[in-house]
């Protein structure tokens, strides 16, 4: 039998914190300091996203995870993305990261939604 | 992943083993007819037996057991691998209803980059066809494509020319092109630019288009009859008006606007007179610095020349043994030399913009000296007199700095004497005159006249020459009213001229009669003194609608030109009886002055102590 006081305990909210690091690392480790190239961009979106899930997983919590990845190339475009959720805002959360080297932007998004 | 894929089969085969071994013990305990059924071992508690009865259920209907025991961390990674293992356990429990609401929205934005785009482009020049090729594009046929019919026809009449000319020639297949009668050739644009813009063109038309306009203008009667006796009247009552307004010279683009700063008549050409302009406030485009060289004798109402510099010109004067050259001075000090051969506008040479020269606005230009040895003598208003050779503008050959009592002179405009290039009387803003000279041991102030109550704003020295030296009278205009008449030799007063009822602004004697001088006041106002006449009141008087900036007169003393602020030349034309000296003028004057100087001293005598009062000074 579960309680509901679960819900408000530090293991059932999304922490941005902790999931912004997991992602920095994961962006960090798959392109590190490449730049960017056409045939490569796939690779690296998936093992962003690969990264970044498997961690979360392994945080252990009970949580639903949607990851998000874009990769631009510093063209002298501009971009806008935006978002939006219907969630429980206690326990559920976003985070976004932007990253960016010289030749290209990554913004990599993952929302956790408490199951 | 390959054990974990063994685990996963040995799992299920021990739970299969397991299902096994309960479906006997179920069947055993229906045999045995209801015993209390043992709970299997491995599971324990209700919700175990709970989850089989689920089982037996699903199993029988067809649908695989779940493999509930899966460690939840393990089965989630989602990566490449073909079976995708279940996810967490299912949470059975039901929490109790969440309330859902709508987040705030999350934004990220890249900025773009703002990029300069600009085009260059260059173009070949287009060279001038040659005249020996044949080019059929250059026919009138252009526009249609080429016609196969019409350019055969145009091949089999070339050689029909080739054979009437080619008696002589030889088969000389680019020859009888030539020979053929040209067509007047249609000028391209660019041609027709080229030779609109080229140097001979331009000063052809310069030229013609002067005299073109002269000739235009003029308005003679070619029916005049000499004979007849129908004009006399008119010019008895033009003798009556003693100044007569003559002509006045505006112009539109140049003169609007500007305010005449200077006033010359050229020493070579009498009917040549120039004037300089400052700026023009209404047109910051348009050079600041003008000069205008205008024609008296001819009827056409635009400048012979006109120059421009960047600085407003505040003095101007034609250089007296160069016919082609007209000297400038301007606001910011520089010193600027203008040719008439070349059909530049802009300035010849100019002088430096640094401390060896000037840089106060200069005020006074002057050619002084004799043909062979000549110099450019130059005045700013902070006291400064520098001196240049014609040739080199580049550094002036002497400065001079006036000082008096250690302080700077203010100056506002200077005079030499007409045969002196030594002295000089200057006016300043310090409401007093200093005479000085240029050279010698004491080069600089030499004496002081006061008595003026406002700056100074013209002095005059005694032009006309004659029997008698009268180069010791100066005259002096002031912003106090006043216009007072000095002699140098005594260093005082000889006369104040007191009819003025504004700033007087300029002075000018006369070159050929040594009594009579004019004076311009800032109500338009030109008053001519004649002081054989009559001391206390001007002989005659002319008006102008605007303020009177400079009055010069010619070299004949017939004309007197009066610039304005408003930009226009007025030139005055006086009549014989008061612009040229009757015979006994010098003498009568020389009475005059001692008249003027002995009333003069008595007023001063009686100021200094009058009956019974103390003295006012």
């Amino acid at each position: 039998k579960e309680s509901v006081m679960d819900d408000l305990s530090e293991e059932n909210t999304f922490s941005v914190d902790e999931v912004s690091q997991i992602i920095k690392e994961g962006v960090e480790t798959c392109i590190g300091t490449s730049q960017f190239q056409q045939n490569k961009v796939n690779q690296w979106t998936s093992s962003i996203i690969e990264h970044c899930l498997n961690q979360l997983t392994k945080l252990g919590k009970p949580f639903k995870y949607v990851a998000n990845c874009v990769i631009m190339q510093k063209n002298g475009a501009g971009l806008h993305t935006a978002s939006s959720c219907y969630w429980d805002n206690q326990t559920d959360g976003s985070c976004t990261i932007k990253w960016e080297n010289k030749t290209m932007h990554v913004i990599v998004t993952v929302f956790g939604l408490a199951i | 992943m390959a054990d974990r894929k063994a685990e996963l089969e040995r799992k299920k085969a021990q739970l299969a083993a397991m299902r096994e071994k309960r479906k006997m013990e179920e069947k055993k305990k229906l045999a045995s007819g209801g015993d209390a059924a043992t709970p299997s071992p491995g599971e324990a508690g209700t919700p175990s037996d709970l989850r089989s009865e689920t089982e037996e259920l699903l199993k029988n209907l067809g649908i695989a057991p779940e493999t509930s025991t899966e460690p939840a961390a393990g089965a989630s990674g989602a990566a490449g691998g073909p079976e995708s293992p279940r996810s967490s356990p299912k949470r059975e429990a039901g929490v109790g209803a969440k309330k859902l609401t709508v987040s705030q929205v999350t934004q990220t934005t890249v900025v773009a980059k703002e990029t300069v785009n600009y085009c260059k482009e260059t173009q070949t020049m287009n060279l001038e066809p040659e005249r020996d090729v044949l080019t059929y594009d250059e026919s009138e046929r252009e526009g249609e494509g080429v016609n196969a019919a019409e350019a055969l026809a145009e091949l089999q009449r070339m050689p029909h020319v080739q054979e009437l000319v080619a008696a002589g020639a030889a088969a000389d297949g680019a020859a009888p092109v030539a020979a053929e009668p040209e067509k007047p050739r249609e000028l391209s644009d660019e041609e027709r630019q080229q030779i609109l813009l080229s140097e001979s063109f331009v000063r052809f038309f310069d030229k013609t288009a002067r005299v073109m306009e002269r000739a235009l203008a003029e308005d003679v009667d070619i029916f005049i009859d000499y004979s007849g006796g129908s004009g006399d009247t008119e010019l008895g009552e033009t003798a009556k008006q003693q100044v007569k307004q003559q002509r006045v010279f505006y112009d539109d683009r140049w003169s609007r606007n500007r305010c005449v700063t200077a006033l010359d008549w050229s020493p070579h050409f009498p009917e040549l007179c120039l004037a300089a302009y400052n700026a023009n406030e209404d047109a910051p485009q348009e050079p600041d610095g003008v000069v205008c060289v205008w024609n008296v004798k001819f009827r056409k109402d635009s400048p012979e020349f006109v120059f421009h510099c960047q600085s407003p010109v505040t003095s101007a004067c034609f250089a007296k043994f160069h016919r082609n050259l007209i000297v400038g001075g301007t606001y910011s000090g520089q010193v600027v030399l203008w040719d008439n051969r070349t059909p530049r506008r802009t300035p010849v040479q100019r002088s430096p913009l640094s401390s060896t020269a000037h840089t106060q606005p200069v005020l006074s230009v002057c050619v002084l000296g004799s043909e062979n040895a000549h110099n450019l003598v130059s005045a700013s208003s902070d006291g400064r007199l520098c001196t240049w050779s014609l040739d080199m503008l580049s550094q002036p050959q002497e400065t001079l700095d006036l000082q008096r009592q250690n302080r700077p002179v203010p100056a506002t405009c200077l005079d030499f004497a007409p045969s002196d290039a030594n002295h000089f009387v200057v006016g300043s803003e310090d409401y007093s005159m200093y005479t000085g000279c240029r050279h010698g041991a004491k080069a600089g102030i030499m004496d002081a006249l006061d008595g003026h109550q406002g700056p100074v704003s013209a002095v005059a020295t005694h032009r006309a020459t004659g029997p008698v030296d009268l180069g010791h009278i100066v005259l002096s205009a002031s912003f106090d009213w006043t216009v007072r008449l000095w002699s140098l030799r005594d260093l005082g007063t000889v006369h104040v001229f007191e009819e003025t009822s504004d700033y007087v602004m300029d002075l000018c004697w006369s070159p050929v009669n040594p009594a009579l001088f004019c004076a311009a006041d800032a109500l338009g106002r030109l008053d001519f003194w004649q002081l054989n006449l009559d001391t206390e009141q001007a002989a005659a008087r002319a008006q102008c609608d605007a303020a009177v900036n400079r009055c010069r007169f010619s070299d004949s003393g017939l004309l007197l030109g009066a610039g304005d602020h408003l930009g226009r030349l007025t030139v005055f034309e006086l009549a014989d009886s008061l612009a040229s000296p009757r015979q006994e003028e010098w003498k009568l004057l020389g009475r005059t002055l001692h008249e003027l100087k002995q009333a003069t001293a008595e007023l001063a005598a009686a100021e200094q102590d009058p009956p019974g009062v103390g003295p006012i000074r």
